[in-house]
């Protein structure tokens, strides 16, 4: 049983549903979807763009094919078109359509039409949909249009409706991200006629099409797949919203699928299959080959990597594995993965299971206990005669060819001498010796043709009469027949137990290679090492050339491949090591985007994210096998993690050190506050003390220099309070009391204890609007208003006006303006003004040159501004712009 | 009249010899400890008639003196407090300090402070007027008179000047207020009180721009004034 319970939703699912959810981020898919050209799929979408318009969206058309519709022609108008970009492709010049301009772009929504297009070979994606992918990603809404025939799962039922090769796809896990599916339907009859009154395709091509394509059979079958597929798509969609919405329904136990893979033509439809099944049963499905240890041809492995991948499209979790046995592989990956049933193709009989009786469906359907098996039929069955050949897996190496046939000649060679010693007869126990040691050494094939060879060598050179194939005795017949049968069981027998221990050692020889790359990484006690050894390990383990870019600081991937890297990475191919980073996909050499750079990058990603990029170079771009693959995965995640685990112990170092003067500037702040404050207490107090009548009456002299010596002390008081302010504030340690209060009281009441100072001037303060409540820290925000006010008091000339006006307006902001009728702020220091210690040469000495950069930082603390300008009438002004609420809140 | 026990805990040297030097001066019986324990020592042997309270004590917190002095005196307690600590300054007047004074401070100020909370300590508690800078307030007849005027309030504005008149001279915190007045549920809406304090102002104060007698305590709560406020 699945260890998720039966009523309970996949944790699975409810993932991919909040993935969905969350993929709101991300642009909006909505895909115009019709049964066949000229439905009118580009009008219908056309149309919405102009719509979405209307309501005020920024809506650009990334590329549309008119087709000479000149009622296409006339919906363009009025929308803004990116141009194509123009490339060059052996010597012809193509159009095609611009990501890049479309992505630097970066509108609302973005129409791009004919989704399955392929694109020009030198063009970052090989296909449309991953052009549109990457808009998706970058946040923008995309608008396509799609026909039924080209989705991979019904592709090959129209083609055996229609007669008609379907080469451009578009996988079903594409469709899948779609937001929205919009079906743009016709009835068949109509639709013929808009096909003769051309205003599908220009005349000529339309008698064509219409004997191919468009008749009314064909139309109505495809329509009937359209229909189909948007209903499954919509009750995919309410599937999705139960989920999120927790809404009770019966849920089904989670199944999951397994499907094996082969290098067959077969598998691709089986592929297929499963993954509707999967769909349906609302499953996870994996792709299982099981790899025997043949050596393929190259059409089979490139096949192979085709079907591999088509899974992984269509979104299956592949698995390849070596193992001696189809049957016993695809149990054990059962078991594994609790997989509730395995889907498996009907493979025709081969010529030893028919002798024995027993096919390997047989075996599987026997053992899979709890597992159901599901079979499904093939219809391009192997051409009866060819079975035999293929039974005997004769996909040795020729070397091992050789070897076998070599062997075989020097031992008849060499029982020419020994013939006269021991006679005929044991010469057949040489060869049988032979025989036994090459099933040691190669292949069945091989095996197979050493036998043969021996046999008939014998019976020509040694059975009497010599060099005849005649055979004068009738136990010499039998000899050689059963010779010829011993060789052939036994051979097999070893090739066979070859084989077993080759898969063991293989499977051995992974399991060691992770736990070697584990216990090197495990050893490292450093960033810069652990990159060294991936690499070094990496590329000894597959004889490659290995890059590795990291992370920055700033979460951007640094360009310059990290020290150790064996290779240097090209401008163009540190952008694909980029992309691959920025889209967390493998790209470059044998991937689907930027195929034709010189290797393959692999993102590592951790559970905290991605921490950098792996180039692998191997050897003349080949491809490395699946299982090969997959050992690099196991690499790559071990490296990401130990990068990953690098990483925070670095951040942690610094955040340490971060601590630690953090403590030391506390500490620092206490000691000065403290020693500094106290003996200015003690002199304030002291000549405060000796200038009140009560302690005795005092020369008009002494009067004077007490009231100086009280003035010092203050104003020393303010700087150590100005300083200690400061250091708080940039250390971080001001905390805002935030409370509701209304600005007119802070206002007036800095006024009023600035009185003493502002003898000399007389203060304006005026309100403009009704609602001056403000959530703020009184006491902060009022010494930012008391500084600015006393440095206007500073610089205004005696006897004439301060102006403070306080404007609240319906916004969430509330302006205040002080302006004052000095010599106005140099134009020099109009940028600098609000830092620390940047005084005007015309202020008296005493200030502190900190009072404007604190009054500042309050300010900005509050989410605020303030800007120091110079009036036009002379004079300068200090404007202060002040939310009501915290930005957060006011969300 | 007796002489008056000034009772001084601070740690600073300086700070104690200008005290006792600046209130001896002003006929004041000047005593004095240097940590937490001399000054508990102190209160209970010594009875002062009034305490000055040093915020940090090199062996604990100005804070937990006042607890343990509250829980068998009624001594009036000043704080000597530095700037920047509007949250210890709360806490303090909750646990039952009558003032503070923010260092450095001119001697006059304490002088002031101190005299108006010796002043309301020895009229009768249950006085049954209060008179300052113009202001009456008749407790008795529930009436209030500026310059011998007299002026309507509403039940709500009669009750917060109440409760600052019974502390005249004292800081009362703003959370203090909001559960007097307005109970413990609505203790966050201080809006309300900013509110009343304006209208109250306007009716009592001669220019209520310039408040002279309902003193804002910024960040810590509002004071009656019982003598005009020297700067």
């Amino acid at each position: 049983m699945p260890l998720s319970g039966e009523n309970r939703p996949d944790a699975d699912l409810l993932l991919s549903a909040v993935n969905k959810a969350e993929s709101e981020r991300r642009g909006r898919l909505r895909i115009f979807f019709g049964m066949a050209a000229g439905v009118g799929k580009t009008c219908a979408m056309l149309r919405a763009a102009h719509r979405l318009r209307g309501e005020g969206c920024d809506v650009v058309v990334g590329l549309v094919e008119t087709h000479g519709r000149r009622e296409t022609g006339l919906l363009i108008d009025g929308l803004e078109v990116i141009p194509r970009a123009r490339v060059e492709y052996q010597n012809v010049v193509l159009e095609e359509f611009d990501l890049n301009a479309a992505l630097a772009r970066k509108p609302h929504t973005i129409v791009v039409d004919e989704l399955p297009h392929t694109n020009v070979p030198t063009s970052r994606h090989p296909k449309r949909y991953q052009d549109i992918l990457e808009l998706l990603d970058a946040g923008i809404n995309v608008m396509t249009a799609l026909n039924v025939q080209h989705l991979e799962s019904v592709a090959d039922s129209v083609e055996s409706i229609t007669n008609v090769h379907v080469q451009e796809r578009v996988p079903d896990s594409f469709i899948d991200i779609a937001s929205d599916i919009e079906l743009v339907d016709l009835v068949p009859e109509e639709l013929i006629k808009r096909l003769e009154d051309g205003k599908i395709y220009a005349h000529d091509k339309a008698a064509l099409a219409a004997n191919n394509f468009f008749r009314k059979g064909n139309l109505t079958a495809l329509r009937e797949m359209a229909l189909h597929f948007t209903a499954s798509f919509v009750d995919q969609e309410l599937q999705d919203y139960r989920t999120l919405k927790h809404i009770d329904a019966t849920w089904k136990a989670a199944d999951r699928l397994l499907v094996a893979v082969s290098p067959g033509q077969n598998s691709e439809n089986l592929i297929r299959m499963a993954r509707q099944r999967a769909f349906q049963l609302k499953g996870r499905w994996f792709a299982v080959h099981i790899d025997l240890g043949r050596v393929l041809t190259a059409s089979a492995q490139k096949k192979l990597h085709q079907n591999l991948n088509l899974a992984r499209e269509l979104g299956a979790e592949v698995i390849s594995v070596r193992d001696t046995d189809v049957v016993t592989g695809l149990l054990r990956i059962g078991k594994q993965k609790n997989a509730t049933q395995i889907l498996i193709g009907k493979s025709p009989h081969t010529f030893w299971q028919k002798i024995l009786g027993r096919s390997m469906l047989d075996r599987l359907i026997a053992t899979s206990g709890e597992i159901e098996v599901h079979v499904y039929g093939d219809n391009s069955a192997a051409k009866p005669g060819t079975d035999f050949i293929a039974s005997l897996n004769l996909t040795s190496s020729r070397h091992q060819y050789l070897l076998a046939v070599s062997a075989t000649s020097l031992t008849t060679i060499l029982s020419f001498a020994l013939y006269d010693v021991i006679g005929y007869t044991a010469i057949s126990l040489i060869y049988l010796s032979v025989v036994l040691t090459l099933g040691l050494l190669v292949g069945r094939g091989p095996l197979v043709v050493a036998a043969t060879i021996s046999a008939l060598a014998w019976d020509y050179c040694f059975i009497p009469p010599r060099y005849t194939f005649y055979i004068g005795k009738l136990e010499d017949y039998l000899t050689l027949g059963i010779y010829f049968v011993v060789a052939m069981v036994m051979g097999n027998l070893m090739a066979r137990l070859r084989l077993r221990e080759q898969v063991l050692m293989t499977r051995e020889e992974r399991v060691a290679a992770v736990y070697n790359f584990s216990r090197i990484l495990s050893r490292s006690t450093s960033l810069q090492e652990t990159v060294s050894k991936t690499i070094e390990f990496i590329s000894r383990f597959f004889s490659a050339r290995v890059s590795l870019n990291l992370r920055e600081k700033d979460g951007k991937l640094n360009l310059q491949a990290a020290e150790g890297s064996n290779r240097k990475l090209s401008p163009k191919e540190a952008s694909v090591a980029f992309w691959a980073f920025e889209n967390k996909k493998p790209a470059g050499c044998h991937t689907d985007t930027l195929p034709l750079a010189a290797a393959t990058y692999y993102p590592l990603i951790s559970t905290g994210g991605i921490v950098g990029v792996l180039g692998l170079r191997l050897r003349k771009k080949i491809r490395l096998r699946p299982d090969q693959e997959e050992i690099l995965f196991a690499f790559v995640n071990h490296a990401a993690i130990t990068i990953e685990r690098d990483f925070l112990a670095s951040e942690k170092r610094r955040a340490r050190v971060a601590e630690e003067s953090e403590k030391l500037h506390a500490a620092i702040l206490n000691s000065i506050s403290h020693e500094l404050r106290t003996p200015i207490a003690v002199i304030r107090g002291a000549v405060s003390a000796m200038q009140l009548s009560s302690t005795g009456a005092l020369p008009p002299a002494h009067r004077d220099l007490l009231a100086e010596a009280d003035l010092a002390a203050r104003k020393l008081n303010v700087l150590v309070s100005n300083l200690l302010d400061m250091s708080r504030i940039e250390a971080g340690k001001i905390r805002l009391n935030r409370q509701n209060h209304d600005l007119r009281d802070i206002i007036k009441e800095a006024v009023e204890r600035l009185s003493s100072e502002l003898a000399d001037d007389s203060v304006r303060v005026d309100f403009h609007g009704k609602d001056f409540s403000c959530n703020c820290d009184y006491t902060l925000l009022q010494q930012a208003l008391i500084n600015i006010i006393a440095n206007a008091a500073i610089h205004n000339k005696p006897q004439t006006e301060i102006s403070v006006s306080c404007v609240a307006g319906p916004t969430n902001e509330i302006k205040v303006r002080i302006s004052d009728n000095g010599a106005g702020i140099p134009a020099d220091l109009l940028t600098t003004v609000f830092e620390k210690f940047v005084r005007s040469p015309a202020a008296s000495p005493g200030g502190t040159g900190l009072g404007l950069p604190i009054a500042k930082s309050i300010i900005e603390l509050h989410g605020g501004s303030i800007a120091a300008t110079n009036r036009p009438t002379g004079g300068a002004a200090f404007e202060i712009l002040l939310p009501r609420r915290p930005e957060t809140e006011s969300k | 009249m007796p002489l008056i026990r000034v009772l001084c805990i601070d740690d600073e040297r300086q700070i104690r010899k200008l005290l006792k030097i600046g209130l001896e001066a002003e006929g004041f019986l000047y005593s004095d400890a240097a940590n937490l324990n001399e000054g508990l020592d102190a209160v209970v042997k010594q009875k002062p008639d009034l305490v000055l309270l040093d915020l940090n004590l090199p062996d604990g917190y100005g804070l937990d003196l006042l607890k343990r002095i509250r829980e068998f005196s009624d001594v009036p307690v000043i704080v000597l407090s530095v700037k920047d600590q509007e949250a210890d300054k709360i806490a303090l007047l909750e646990s039952g300090a009558d003032d503070y004074v923010t260092k450095p401070f001119a001697m006059g100020e304490l002088l002031a402070r101190m005299r108006a909370i010796l002043r309301r300590n020895t009229v009768p508690s249950a006085l049954p007027q209060f008179r300052a800078g113009g202001l009456e307030i008749d407790f008795e007849r529930r009436e209030v008179r500026v310059h011998g005027e007299k002026i309507h309030l509403t039940p709500t504005e009669y009750n917060l000047l109440c409760l600052l008149a019974k502390n005249a001279g004292k800081v009362v915190t703003t959370q203090q207020i909001m559960r007097e007045i307005w109970g413990p549920g609505l203790a966050n809406e201080t809006g309300y009180l900013r509110v009343y304090i304006t209208t109250l102002r306007k009716k009592i104060e001669s220019v209520p721009d310039a408040p002279k007698l309902l003193i804002n305590e910024p960040a810590v709560g509002y004071r009656l004034a019982t003598v005009p406020v020297v700067e």
